[in-house]
């Protein structure tokens, strides 16, 4: 774990390239399905491969575990920078991993499917993007980029109103960025009037002298964001999204694009305005905690399981939130590690609904019921996922859990005992739904085939690193105490107010 | 004239001498596409002569200038003009275009936007404008079996003579304020310190509305979009463009030469102008159901995002215009191009439902129109992206707040009209019936549009530094 990787060959960049690549070819050979698919799960592996290398690679002195850095377009002062630190790390792992989930659920494809590969191969691009630029400008592309493979995955394969869902999905997301965009061009010219030195680096831009455009500016950063996150009251759009989307789409979106909302208040929001930051930390957490409580008295309420579904990633995410609001390092590394589990385990569940629902031809819990006797192997599946899902100890989600539970703790007892109390809805909402499909009567119809092996093959990694997770996060938790460090320490007064009042 | 001059003003003559040799060589043998595609190759030869052949006098006649902003705009135009012709090789044979006279008057139409890039006095501007508006009326209306083309034909007669008058009575006055229709002078002439001045921004402000007329500026746009929809569509690509294009580039000139402090009076003109084209042009682009009206609309509000940098002005302003023209003018000729290459007989797929699905008939063109769309609606990576990011950046610095937050409310609500005709085609549960697989000069043209929108996104950096360079 010690040996650092100089920036000898650009390792970030191949990542960025290699799905493009496989986009690129899926393309040029969209006339060969089968072959598009392979060379999707290729694409997918060989990435999982180079980041799961890249995880037992060591930081150097700045907590860079890679890093890039080129001239890109001179006239504003735009660079091409990429840094991988340990949430990024992490990040990218997920992606590597999901991606690839993504790929195996979606091999019955039949509709363009070659278009189909291409586009989450695209999606992949950008959001490796995001998790890696340092460049404002950049981060912005990438942030973009992964709005147009999404509106197609969304808008092309999916069912119902999907045209609806897709434009939603867009514009809600193009509304914050563009505020974004604003906020990083004011910021770029105070900057450069300040210093003379007009630049995008992260890094340059911490040092601005803000002073009553702060709150303004942190703002527009933040409902870009809080929009992806998403938060309470802007979440509207996910659960029309998630109805409609194919498995794949529904994966990336809860198991990925939710997280690059977290990750970027993370990496940009809090680093480059600490007064503002720590002076919304509560507000924060109070929105945090009504996202907490409101989506999962929503999804209690649904009889669409994957809506029920969509509706306990708006909850488990306001977990997530209420750790960064905290400003504590052991919630952050929860949420952080909440945020890799949540990614695995309703990744799997969305993808066990498709399957069922190409079983069944419902997602409607009435309609469902008795699967535990009819496809056993599926009913445990999902059984388990679920488990997951609501936190049971020795599974995935409840290592991040507890994590955020004691951090909050430590510095606002209320706020974690509310967080806390949340925690038993989803229990209520998630056993109502395991109920409701696998147990009770099975409605006539024709038969229920099980698992085929393909899904049983893309299903098991999914359990398995569940029960890792579960058992054994530490030697992710030990790639995240540096940056956790360096964020609550550069916003000095995260710590003196100690986050929450 | 001297020889020098003459070898100055190279490159335009080549684009008009040819044009009226082409004119008399169509009177003789027609071979409609054969000379379509000379026309073509007069106006690259033209822009090889604009960017190899060093002027060697700065200025002509005391009316054009021969400098590097001139000849990167001359450039450009020819350029935008052979792109054009090469479009109208099939489609001008199935709609039965004359021609000799369609491929000529492109090119005049092409040297007299050249001209008025490159005018160095009111008289210039004049003259290059009219050059090209003149040309425009005919092209407009050139299919006389088209009751739609007459109508536009007709509508932009009438406007542009309005807006003639107009420009005449402007320069007019501010001749009498300065005594001189040379750029620098008669722009000095206009400083603080005389006593004409008041007269000689009544001169610019009927210029304005003038320019108005011809960009189509909010409370001047109303032709806008009928004439964008009975056009030909290739004529379209060339008016929706060049002819806008060229306008700004001549007022950038006039503008540089005032003296500070500026015309601080005049900027609450503007002002008025480019908010109310982004307001109009938003919502008025929100209704449409047919692309070139959609289109026609939406360029009413790039003009608004034009004057929103024209206000801002300094040489990030400018730099932002001149990015912004290049880029906006690649993607729209890519959009219209798309539309001229699907043409069946002549007939165009305007309305929203004949585009129904047809990204899986023809993904390629499909996709590069939905491409030049999202260029359009700036969204990265695509080079409007770019040009939106300076304009933007251009505006804050200036501290045009409203006018910021205003372009980026536009740019939210243009992102769900551009959505549409890509939903169409792509998401649309019906389909229309196959269109025309186009031939090899349109998917030229196109995948030229294509590469040049991609690139500028992703490598903005070296036509950025070419557009400080010829700065005036």
């Amino acid at each position: 774990m010690t040996t650092v990787v100089t920036a000898s060959f650009p390792w970030l960049s191949l990542l960025l390239a290699l799905p493009l690549l496989g986009a690129l070819l899926c393309l040029v050979f969209r006339n060969q399905v089968d072959e598009c698919k392979w060379f999707s799960l290729a694409t997918t592996l060989v990435i999982f491969a180079v980041s799961a290398w890249m995880f037992f690679q060591g930081a150097d002195a700045n907590g860079w575990y890679f890093y890039e850095d080129h001239a890109w377009i001179g006239r504003y002062g735009i660079r091409y920078t990429l840094g991988m630190d340990g949430i990024s790390l992490l990040m990218i792992v997920l992606t590597g991993f999901l991606q690839i989930i993504a790929v195996a659920i979606s091999w019955h494809q039949k509709k363009h499917a070659p278009l189909f590969f291409a586009l989450i191969l695209l999606l992949e691009t950008g959001i490796i993007g995001v998790f890696l630029a340092l460049d404002l400008v950049l981060f912005y592309l990438f942030w973009e980029m992964m709005l147009i493979p999404m509106l197609f995955l969304i808008g092309v394969w999916g069912h119902g109103p999907r045209v609806y869902a897709a434009v939603k999905f867009f514009l809600f997301t193009m509304a914050g960025s563009l505020l974004m965009l604003i906020a990083i061009i004011a910021l770029y010219l105070m900057h450069g009037q300040q210093t003379g030195d007009y630049s995008f680096a992260l890094q340059a831009l911490k040092q601005t002298e803000m002073g009553g455009w702060e709150p303004w500016l942190f703002a527009g950063f933040m409902l870009a964001f809080l929009v992806k996150v998403p938060i309470v009251p802007l979440h509207t759009w996910l659960p029309d999204a998630h109805t409609v989307a194919p498995a794949a789409g529904s994966l990336d979106l809860a198991g990925l694009l939710l997280k690059t909302g977290v990750f970027g208040i993370l990496r940009f929001a809090f680093p480059l305005f600490p007064d503002a930051a720590s002076a919304s930390l509560p507000l924060l957490a109070i929105l945090a905690l009504a996202g907490l409580y409101h989506a999962a008295w929503a999804a209690y309420r649904q009889t669409d399981i994957k809506r029920l579904i969509a509706y306990s990633s708006v909850s488990h995410l306001g977990v997530v939130m209420l750790g960064v609001a905290s400003g504590n390092r052991i919630a952050l590394e929860g949420s952080i590690l909440l945020m890799v589990c949540h990614g695995i385990t309703t990744g799997a569940l969305f993808g066990m609904v498709s399957m069922i629902r190409r079983r069944t031809g419902t997602r409607e819990m009435e309609k469902l019921g008795g699967m535990w006797k009819e496809t056993p192997v599926l009913a445990a599946f999902f059984l388990y996922f679920s488990l997951a899902s609501l936190g049971l100890p020795g599974l995935a989600n409840f290592a991040g859990e507890i994590l955020v539970f004691i951090g909050t703790f430590q510095v606002a007892p209320v706020w974690g005992g509310l967080a806390l109390a949340g925690m038993v809805f989803a229990a209520a909402y998630l056993l109502r739904m395991v109920q409701g499909v696998i147990w009770g009567e099975r409605p006539d119809g024709r038969d229920w085939p099980d698992l085929t092996w393909r899904e049983v093959l893309a299903l098991v990694p999914l359990a398995v690193a569940t029960l890792w997770l579960g058992v054994y996060p530490g030697p992710l938790l030990a790639h995240l105490h540096e940056p956790v460090r360096l964020i609550l320490e550069q916003g000095q007064i995260l710590l003196t107010a100690g986050g929450l009042p | 004239m001297s020889g020098l001059e003459l070898y100055a003003l190279l490159p335009q003559l080549i684009l008009a001498l040819g044009s009226t040799l082409l004119l008399m060589i169509g009177a003789w043998c027609p071979v409609r596409g054969r000379l379509m595609l000379i026309g073509a190759g007069l106006a690259l030869i033209a822009a090889l002569t604009a960017g190899a052949c060093q002027p060697p006098v700065a200025e002509v006649a005391g009316m054009f200038s021969a400098g590097p902003y001139a000849r990167f705009f001359t450039i450009l135009w020819s350029l935008l003009a052979a792109l054009v012709l090469l479009l109208s090789v099939r489609y001008g044979k199935e709609r039965r275009f004359p021609g000799g006279e369609y491929t000529s008057l492109i090119l005049f139409a092409a040297a007299g936007m050249s001209l008025l890039s490159s005018a160095s006095s009111l008289i210039g501007l004049f003259l290059g404008l009219e050059s090209f508006t003149i040309v425009l009326y005919i092209l407009i209306a050139i299919d006389k079996q088209c009751a739609f083309g007459t109508e536009a034909g007709l509508k932009y007669l009438v406007m542009g003579i309005v807006a003639t008058g107009l420009l005449t009575f402007g320069i007019a006055l501010i001749y009498v304020a300065t005594g001189s229709f040379h750029l620098p002078e008669a722009m000095v002439g206009l400083s603080t310190a005389t006593g004409l001045r008041p007269l000689g921004l009544l001169g610019w402000a009927l210029m304005l509305a003038a320019i108005g007329f011809k960009v189509s500026l909010a409370p001047f746009h109303l032709w806008t979009p009928d004439v964008y929809q009975g056009a030909p569509a290739s004529v379209t690509a060339l008016l929706s463009t060049g002819s806008k294009g060229a306008v700004f580039a001549a007022v950038l000139t006039a503008l540089a030469a005032v003296p500070e402090p500026g015309f601080t009076e005049l900027s609450p003109v503007i002002w008025v102008m480019a908010v109310l084209s982004l307001i109009l042009g938003t919502f008025g682009a929100l209704g449409q159901s047919n692309l070139k009206r959609m289109l026609a609309y939406s360029s009413v509000v790039h003009m608004g995002y034009l004057a929103t940098a024209l206000l801002a002005g300094g040489a990030d302003g400018w730099t932002a215009i001149i990015f912004y023209l290049a880029v906006y003018s690649i993607a729209t000729l890519g959009a219209f191009g798309v539309i001229t290459s699907f043409a069946m007989q002549g007939q165009e797929p305007q309305d929203y439902a004949d585009l129904a699905g047809l990204g899986y008939h023809h993904p390629r063109r499909s996709s590069a129109l939905a491409f030049f769309l999202l260029s359009l609606a700036g969204i990265p990576p695509t080079a409007g992206f770019i040009g939106k990011f300076g304009i933007f950046s251009a505006a804050i610095r200036g501290d045009l707040w409203t006018l910021a937050l205003l372009g980026i409310a536009a740019s939210l609500i243009s992102v769900y009209y551009y959505l549409r005709p890509i939903i169409v085609l792509f998401m649309a549960d019906e389909r229309s019936v196959c269109l025309h697989p186009g031939e090899i000069w349109e998917h030229s043209v196109l995948a030229f549009c294509f590469i040049g929108t991609l690139i500028f996104g992703l490598i903005p950096g070296p036509l950025l530094d070419l557009i400080q360079f010829v700065l005036p």
